[in-house]
């Protein structure tokens, strides 16, 4: 047999091998989840796309607003990849789609993490406003117009502690801008 | 009034005139599979039906239905996925030509990008296909064939039994605890077996979502885990453990061994008592059919049951799909 036979052979499980190997790596350097990118990680551990929230924080003026990263992007695809991958040019994408809007925060809409009715009451959660871009409101309401002092994107991965029951938020990835 | 001579053509209990009955339900539909394997196997004791070439065509229409079916999963339009399967499943020369297996490896590659939010089945329905094509282009084309599926199953398990060492939540039972309390495919389990309420599990379910909320802000919160979860959790990663490195080292070993002479078994344990609760049905479907093609020994009953179980994943999918609904109905 010759070599040429004897390499493509074995070519496909030889690029298995080698698609694995580089999604270890990545997943072990540059926090890409283990669930994707043809690792066979998936059911090896809870760190997949649906337990990777993404924060965006705008800083006006001291004051900390949340803002919807979902409503920055294209489409769910757009975000799964923020999730799946958060490397500094995904951070950086997201961060630069904040600055260039306008962001305005309604006083009267408090959001709290809450659950049932609770506001704000839950052990661990706490109120936080809300910003949301400047076009997308009424004039009926009052807004405050955002002076962006600063970004916060950070990229979380869900932390099952089972001596304690307790579900827990790790840093991934942050970038401030 | 003379006695009328019944020539039986088929297995007793199914004739020609209530076929068309039997087929028209579910469990008839079944029925009339596990009686086209009988009656296969009474024309055909031996099951040659099932090997040699014969084998390598049904091998590669399982393979092009499997594609069919993840189609969707994989961003394929169905509609020119099935224009594009057709012609191979009808036309056996051209399910035999390594141009048109490459040219399907190169649709499945689409569904591969973005690369890092590709799904694992997505990858191996690719590398399958591509193994395909590369067999064929071989004299010795069913061995070479063969020789990958075998491989790449036991590749695709050695990296997932990997990935389970590696991972620290995994061993110590922490991933399945975290899986019974927030999975929706396992809730039908865990409050049947696992102590488990339609409370706790509503609990649970909003805990993780609002932890994983992209706009809400909560720290840390608790998950509500029986103590007979926490001990199933710890027995079934270990089970997981030594059942899928089995199928790792059985598939990877030298076809001369005695370990590789029995791998079909954990290979088939696994899918069995795997693909009714998780049931990933794309991956279970093109695990059948690898299964199936690298089963060319010359033993047709490990390939029958192949073939048996590549033709229940859908029926599992849809049973799966009706409890997990009731489940979630009835915990409401």
């Amino acid at each position: 047999m010759g070599a040429g036979a004897r390499v493509a052979r074995y070519l496909v499980p030889g690029i298995l091998c080698l698609v694995a190997v580089t999604q270890i790596y990545l997943a072990h350097f540059h926090n890409l989840t283990p669930w994707k990118g043809g690792g066979f990680g998936m059911f090896a551990s809870i760190d997949g796309l649906e337990s990777r929230p993404v924060h965006v924080t705008i800083v006006s003026g001291g004051t900390s607003f949340v803002v919807d990263p979902r409503a920055l992007l294209p489409d769910d695809r757009a975000y799964q990849r923020v999730q799946a991958l958060p490397n500094e040019a995904q951070l950086r994408r997201l961060a630069d789609l904040v600055l260039a809007r306008r962001w305005i925060a309604d006083p009267e809409e408090e959001v709290a993490t809450e659950v049932g009715d609770s506001r704000g009451e839950q052990p661990g959660s706490q109120a936080v406003l809300m910003a949301v871009p400047a076009s997308s409101r009424g004039s009926d309401r009052v807004e405050v117009m955002l002076n962006v002092d600063s970004v916060r994107v950070e990229v979380f991965r869900i932390v099952f502690d089972p001596a304690t029951s307790e579900l827990s938020l790790k840093s991934l990835a942050r970038l401030d801008a | 009034m003379p006695e009328r001579e019944v020539v039986r053509l088929d297995p007793p209990g199914i004739t020609p005139d209530v076929t068309e009955d039997v087929v028209s339900s579910r469990r008839g539909i079944l029925r009339h599979i596990v009686a086209w394997a009988r009656r296969r196997l009474m024309d055909d004791p031996t099951g040659s039906f099932l090997l040699g070439e014969r084998g390598m065509r049904m091998g590669l229409i399982l393979s092009l239905l499997a594609l069919f079916l993840t189609s969707a999963v994989i961003g394929l339009n169905p509609a020119l996925t099935l224009a594009l399967v057709m012609p191979g499943i009808l036309l056996y020369p051209l399910a035999r030509s390594p141009a048109y297996w490459l040219a399907i490896s190169c649709v499945a590659l689409i569904g591969l990008f973005p690369v890092e939010s590709a799904d694992n089945h997505i990858f191996l329905m690719f590398y399958w296909c591509l193994a395909i094509g590369v067999a064929l282009c071989f004299r010795e084309a069913r061995d070479v064939l063969a020789m990958n599926a075998r491989l790449l199953v036991g590749l695709c398990f050695a990296f997932a039994v990997l990935w389970k060492i590696m991972a620290p939540e995994f061993l110590p039972g922490a991933f399945f605890q975290f899986t019974f309390a927030a999975d929706n495919r396992f809730f039908q389990i865990s409050q049947l077996f696992l102590g488990f309420t339609a409370e706790s599990t509503a609990e649970n379910v909003r805990n993780v979502a609002v932890l994983t909320h992209p706009t809400h802000r909560a720290a840390s919160l608790p998950l509500q885990i029986p103590a007979s979860a926490a001990s199933a959790a710890q027995l079934l990663a270990w089970w997981t453990v030594v059942l899928e490195g089995a199928i790792a080292v059985t598939f990877l070993a030298p076809t001369s061994t005695r370990a590789s002479r029995w791998r079909d078994i954990p290979l088939l344990v696994f899918m069995v008592t795997t693909y009714p609760v998780a049931t990933v049905g794309a991956f279970a479907a093109l695990l059948a059919a690898m299964g199936f093609v690298q089963s060319d020994r010359g033993n047709w009953r490990f390939r029958l049951a192949y073939l048996l179980l590549y033709l229940l994943v859908p029926f599992l999918v849809i049973a799966r799909h009706i409890s997990v609904y009731g489940c979630c109905a009835l915990g409401r």
